[in-house]
């Protein structure tokens, strides 16, 4: 058991990591979708970016090579990750602040890890100073599960959205920030923390020393980052793919690009619908000029 | 609705009523005092209204055997949209908003139907969306076919789902509101058209005026609206005649002028409908001396593409026979008139259905309000600003604004060519509301759909249009509502006549050179605002 809860806290990270990796991976390939961006884009510059226009305002516009203010989509990302900014201006049924307590939650449960780590690796000394973010992430986390849970019970249109596996994971989630609580809470408060990790990084853990609350919260921490790829939790990282690479993306393709490239492969795919005014066996690129097809039947 | 299973009920009536009583209020402006609507009872037997009372699809119920196959060749649909090769104009996009939605119902508010039907559970953005999610997860996971309704994979495929996911599809007009205000980025937008996608692809259903009286007729004959080449020139001729008439100036509006700067392409639809729109179009471009023309050969004449709406095989046909056309004519450049989608095909989706070492990729492509702005800005045509003293609000296309972003022209437009009296709509621009007329539904008129889009789908827009002019709602002052697309032209249209609102308050319509050659000193006022059009 102990050497499992070693193994888990060596692997867990490493699978959390390349499980994103080949989750994106896959996604970057994918065909290259038709453009479909949608404004305000936030690498407009001045005021362009903020009434949402685009360089298709201006004449000639295929001659000019359009201004981008790069950091702007990473400024809108992390105004979304951060403080939920579509969540609280759009969100007709209230979960935004009890949303924003779960978010905050697991950053600073984040924040709190990076900080165990940096501490037994330098030997800093400054995992107890900082261990707010670890009362704060716990205490936010707590809230923010159990109000969501009880908005997706009590509002009716939430709750005929909402998936046994739903409630599943916000559980594991009320389970991860609970235990870390009363883990904290014990006895040897944050030290015991300090001292799980210490061990950890020096592949020996001090069972013994521990109490069975922080074994159980940093067994749940690992089994969340391992579960994070392949469950609901992934919507945090594919926001990246969703508003850079698709809603975001209005650049033109330009001469002898990959794009290029791309798209002159993907005509050449056999289009397999069945329809009536389809060739299915053809490829795109044969259905395309096909202008004087009629119905086949 | 107590559980989205209800799509799949076995039975002929509605899953949901619309009663007057739970739309969407327009008082005080207008007093409705007609009844709930019903489709006539027989209508229940012979079609199929089991969604909401409504319908666009006036084909009779098939036999059982038929249901059996259309069942099979959803299924086998949904596979062709998960499919890269069958699907790689839109699998990425598709495929993310499948898998990663959190179903936080942020989007719900952002729809003009669910608004104004009075948040009817089955116009919910998400609704159609999750429905397609379930049967996805249901028939083509692992974890579905094992856990069932613990991970949400409930919902078991039936004709009756189908047919009502059939309708569904053209329940939203694709405006795509909903995508700007997810904070996960899915797009509920685009998976309505996967779905309208995969009924045309693979089982030969959509609505008549798209398909058979869309992109066949226009693929077939050149024109969506059935018009061929000699009577095109016939209109030419007219328009020209009407143009003397009208303002004294003898212009000819070149067609098929090799070489020229521009090829010049307007939804056919103004051909008939409003040539004075066209009209006006080449009063403006002749005094701004503008190298163009508009093309008489089959097809050159009707920049529509309503594959845009429903199937990506006929969007493609349709866009590439116009830049076929225009690489005929040797322009250097294709600038779309005044049509929202076509403007969004042309300049946005067309950049990536060709590779750029194409000569007809080449071919620029832009959307006709930049150049407008260009030509008032520059001063070439007289304008005088007190024509248009009146008040003004300016309806923006979806297409135009949130899908181009192109927001500000048409607006610097207005400010230059009226004195003060422009109002915008709340909200406007990128976020604004739709006409109700996007995506076909302007000109669906099977069976009862047109109930359904004068009741519920424009009734927003109507309510913005009135909050917008509330000050001045009498009958002694002409307002205008100004739109730069034939598909939101023809929602104002209905909006005005279902409401009476031209009666009651003179509120009209007119595309934007309308109302830049209203304010043309050397040629008479060209609108007429005093009567509103049969």
């Amino acid at each position: 058991m102990e050497s499992l809860l070693l193994i888990l806290g060596i692997i867990s990270p490493i699978i959390l990591i390349l499980g994103v990796a080949i989750k994106f991976y896959k996604i970057s390939k994918m065909p290259l979708n038709v453009r479909w961006e949608i404004y305000p884009l936030p690498h407009e510059k001045g005021e362009r970016g903020k009434y949402g226009g685009s360089y298709m305002e201006e004449l000639n516009w295929l001659e000019k090579k359009p201004e981008r203010y790069t950091l702007g989509g990473f400024k809108e990302l992390f105004k979304e990750i951060l403080y939920l900014h579509r969540v609280k201006k759009f969100n007709p049924y209230g979960i935004w602040i009890w949303s924003l307590a779960l978010h905050w939650g697991i950053w600073l449960l984040f924040l709190w890890m990076a900080i165990l780590i940096v501490n037994s690796i330098f030997g800093l000394e400054i995992a107890s100073l900082l261990s707010i973010s670890a009362y704060l992430s716990y205490i936010l986390g707590v809230i923010g599960v159990v109000g969501l849970i009880i908005k997706r019970v009590t509002v009716h249109d939430l709750r005929i959205y909402t998936y046994p596996i739903d409630y599943v994971n916000l559980l594991f989630l009320l389970l991860l920030f609970a235990s870390g609580l009363l883990s904290v809470m014990n006895k040897g408060g944050v030290n015991e923390s300090i001292t799980y990790l210490e061990g950890l990084l020096k592949g020996n853990i001090p069972f013994a020393e521990l109490s069975s609350m922080t074994i159980l919260h940093f067994l749940i921490f690992k089994l969340f980052l391992i579960y994070i790829p392949f469950s609901k939790f992934f919507h945090g990282p594919v926001k990246y793919m969703t508003f850079h690479k698709i809603l975001w993306d209005d650049m033109y393709q330009v001469k002898g690009s990959e794009e290029e490239k791309k798209i002159s492969e993907q005509l050449n795919y056999r289009v397999r619908w069945s329809g009536p005014h389809i060739l299915s066996d053809k490829s795109w690129l044969e259905n395309a000029q096909n202008t004087n097809l009629h119905d086949k039947v | 609705m107590e559980t989205l299973k209800d799509i799949a009920k076995e039975t002929n009536q509605p899953i949901i009523k619309i009663n007057n009583e739970d739309l969407l209020s327009l008082s005080p402006y207008i007093d409705e005092k007609d009844g709930d609507y019903k489709a006539p009872d027989d209508w229940f037997e012979k079609y199929d209204l089991s969604l909401d009372g409504f319908s666009g699809f006036p084909f009779l119920n098939p036999s059982e055997e038929e249901k059996k196959e259309i069942v099979k060749n959803f299924l086998t649909g949904i596979q062709k949209l998960l499919n890269p090769e069958s699907n790689w104009t839109f699998y990425k996009p598709f495929y993310l908003s499948l898998k990663n939605c959190v179903k936080c119902n942020t989007c719900a508010e952002a729809c003009h139907i669910y608004i104004g039907s009075g948040k009817k559970e089955i116009y919910r953005p998400n609704f159609r969306s999750e429905i397609l999610r379930r049967i996805h997860n249901r028939y083509f996971t692992t974890s579905g076919k094992v856990l069932k309704s613990f991970v949400g994979a409930d919902i078991e495929v039936t004709y009756s789902l189908i047919r009502r996911l059939l309708e569904l599809a053209y329940r939203c007009t694709l405006c795509r509101r909903c995508a700007l205000f997810c904070p996960v980025g899915i797009d509920n937008g685009l998976i309505a058209r996967e779905l309208r996608k995969l009924f045309s692809q693979e089982l030969g259903m959509a609505p008549v005026e798209v398909y058979k009286k869309g992109t066949r007729l226009h693929l077939q004959v050149g024109s969506t609206t059935g018009m061929k080449p000699y009577t095109f020139r016939d209109v030419i001729k007219f328009i020209e005649e009407d143009i003397h008439e009208k303002t004294g100036k003898k212009i000819t509006i070149p067609l098929d002028k090799k070489g020229a700067d521009i090829m010049l392409l307007h939804n056919g639809g103004e051909y008939l409908s409003w040539p004075d729109h066209i009209a006006a179009f080449a009063i403006l471009f002749d005094a701004a001396g503008i190298n163009y023309t508009l093309s008489s050969e089959q097809f050159g004449y009707d920049g529509v593409n309503y594959g845009a709406w429903y199937d990506d095989v006929e969007l493609a046909r349709v866009g590439l026979r116009h830049l076929q056309i225009a690489h005929e004519l040797g322009v250097k450049k294709v600038v779309i008139g005044e049509c929202g989608h076509a403007q969004k095909v042309y300049t946005v989706i067309f950049d990536r259905i060709l590779p750029s070492s194409s000569p007809l990729w080449n071919i620029q492509r832009e959307s006709c309000i930049p150049l407008m702005w260009e030509i008032i800005k520059s001063g070439v045509v007289k304008l005088d600003p007190m024509r248009n003293n009146f008040p003004i609000t300016f309806h923006d296309s979806c297409n135009v604004v949130r899908l181009m972003g192109i927001v500000s022209p048409q607006r610097k437009i207005i400010n230059a060519i009226s004195p003060g009296t422009f109002r915008e709509m709340n909200p406007n621009g990128a976020y604004n509301y739709c006409c109700g007329g996007g995506s076909g539904f302007a000109i669906i008129r099977s069976l009862n759909f047109p109930v359904f889009r004068n009741k519920v789908s424009i009734r927003l827009k109507t309510k913005q249009i009135l909050d917008t002019f509330s000050d001045v709602l009498n009958q002694d002052i002409p307002k205008l509502v100004v739109a730069t697309c034939s598909n939101c032209k023809g929602a104002l249209r209905d909006i005005i006549r279902t409401y009476g609102l031209f009666e009651k308050y003179k509120i009209n319509y007119s595309g934007l050179v309308d109302l830049i050659v209203n304010a043309m000193v050397d040629i008479p006022p060209f609108l007429n605002l005093e009567e509103m059009e049969e």
